[in-house]
């Protein structure tokens, strides 16, 4: 059985503008006292080495074997292609309702739409969105161990069709 | 005051490999084969202050466009758990573990945030409006 973990990080740049004399605006790292500079922070996930299925992630390694799927490919919806999972409306990152009540314990997703319309929601009690990710944007977090499950977390378009990548491990 | 935030979030999945004697070693997750990162400007147009303290009392924060909250701990085991949007305390940091994202269901959306803790962890974050 493999071993499994995720490190994660974030990086938060706060800027602000000035303008120059014929009104050029120009950006910088926001230099205010009370946050002078970056910030951000990391961690490492340990993850089950064995997932719940060949869908947990959203890609394919290059070198994957197609044999190595067994008779779980089909599980892997779009992923063998590497090009995303369209979101055209309400989506549950989990495809196997056998492990519903599992316990999350790590996410991490990006929506890979470029347009300002192709914005993407995310739900993590499975019906109310209140985590908004903008074209581009992604999000990693930690489950609490127990009361988010697999099952609750899902997303949604906004207003245009996008595209997503994903982990969703227990 | 920051009147724009630009953020990043990293992730690499890794899976080790079990030497039978050499030294175990992590390699990028056989799954995935790459490292993650999304990059973009939060909809938020002014960040606040940035507050920092030492958890003791439910952080009640209402009507945010952005949130970043780190658990400034270094070691140990306190946590910081956060409530977005009343979807339930279900987001965990650990010793210097941070979270960064827009909130809200749209692109002008804005929502609450209620931070609570395990024990009495040192935290700082920003709410962008």
């Amino acid at each position: 059985m493999p071993t499994r973990r995720a490190i994660f990080s974030s990086y938060i740049i706060p800027k602000e503008s000035a303008s120059l004399e014929e009104g050029v605006t120009k950006w910088s790292i926001d230099g205010d006292a009370t946050i002078s500079g970056t910030l951000g922070g990391k961690g490492i996930a340990t993850l089950t080495g064995s997932q719940w299925g060949e869908a947990w992630s959203s890609f394919q390694h290059p070198e994957q074997y197609w044999e190595d799927y067994g008779s779980n490919w089909d599980d892997a919806g779009e992923t063998y292609n590497n090009v995303g999972i369209t979101i055209s409306g309400a989506y549950s990152l989990n495809t196997d309702s056998d492990v519903n009540s599992t316990a999350l314990v790590f996410l991490y997703l990006k929506n890979l739409g470029s347009s300002s319309t192709q914005g993407l929601k995310l739900s993590l009690d499975g019906s109310n969105y209140n985590i908004y990710i903008p074209p581009q944007g992604s999000i990693h977090l930690r489950g609490d161990g127990s009361t988010l499950q697999l099952q609750h977390a899902k997303v949604n378009k906004v207003t245009d069709n996008t595209t997503i990548e994903y982990i969703l491990a227990k | 005051m920051a009147e724009k935030i630009v953020y990043k979030n990293y992730c690499t999945p890794q899976e080790q490999a079990d030497f039978t004697t050499a030294t175990d070693r992590w390699y990028l997750d056989s799954d995935v084969g790459r490292s993650l990162s999304g990059v973009c400007e939060s909809k938020a147009s002014t960040t606040g202050s940035l507050v920092t303290g030492v958890f003791s009392t439910t952080i009640s924060l209402s009507s945010k466009k952005f949130i970043y909250v780190k658990n400034t701990d270094t070691s140990g085991s306190n946590y910081l758990l956060l409530n977005i949007g009343s979807m339930g305390a279900v987001i965990k940091l650990g010793p210097e573990e941070s979270f960064a994202s827009d909130i809200g269901s749209n692109a002008s959306d804005s929502t609450s945030v209620a931070i609570t803790a395990s024990g009495t962890p040192a935290y700082e974050y920003i709410a962008g409006t």
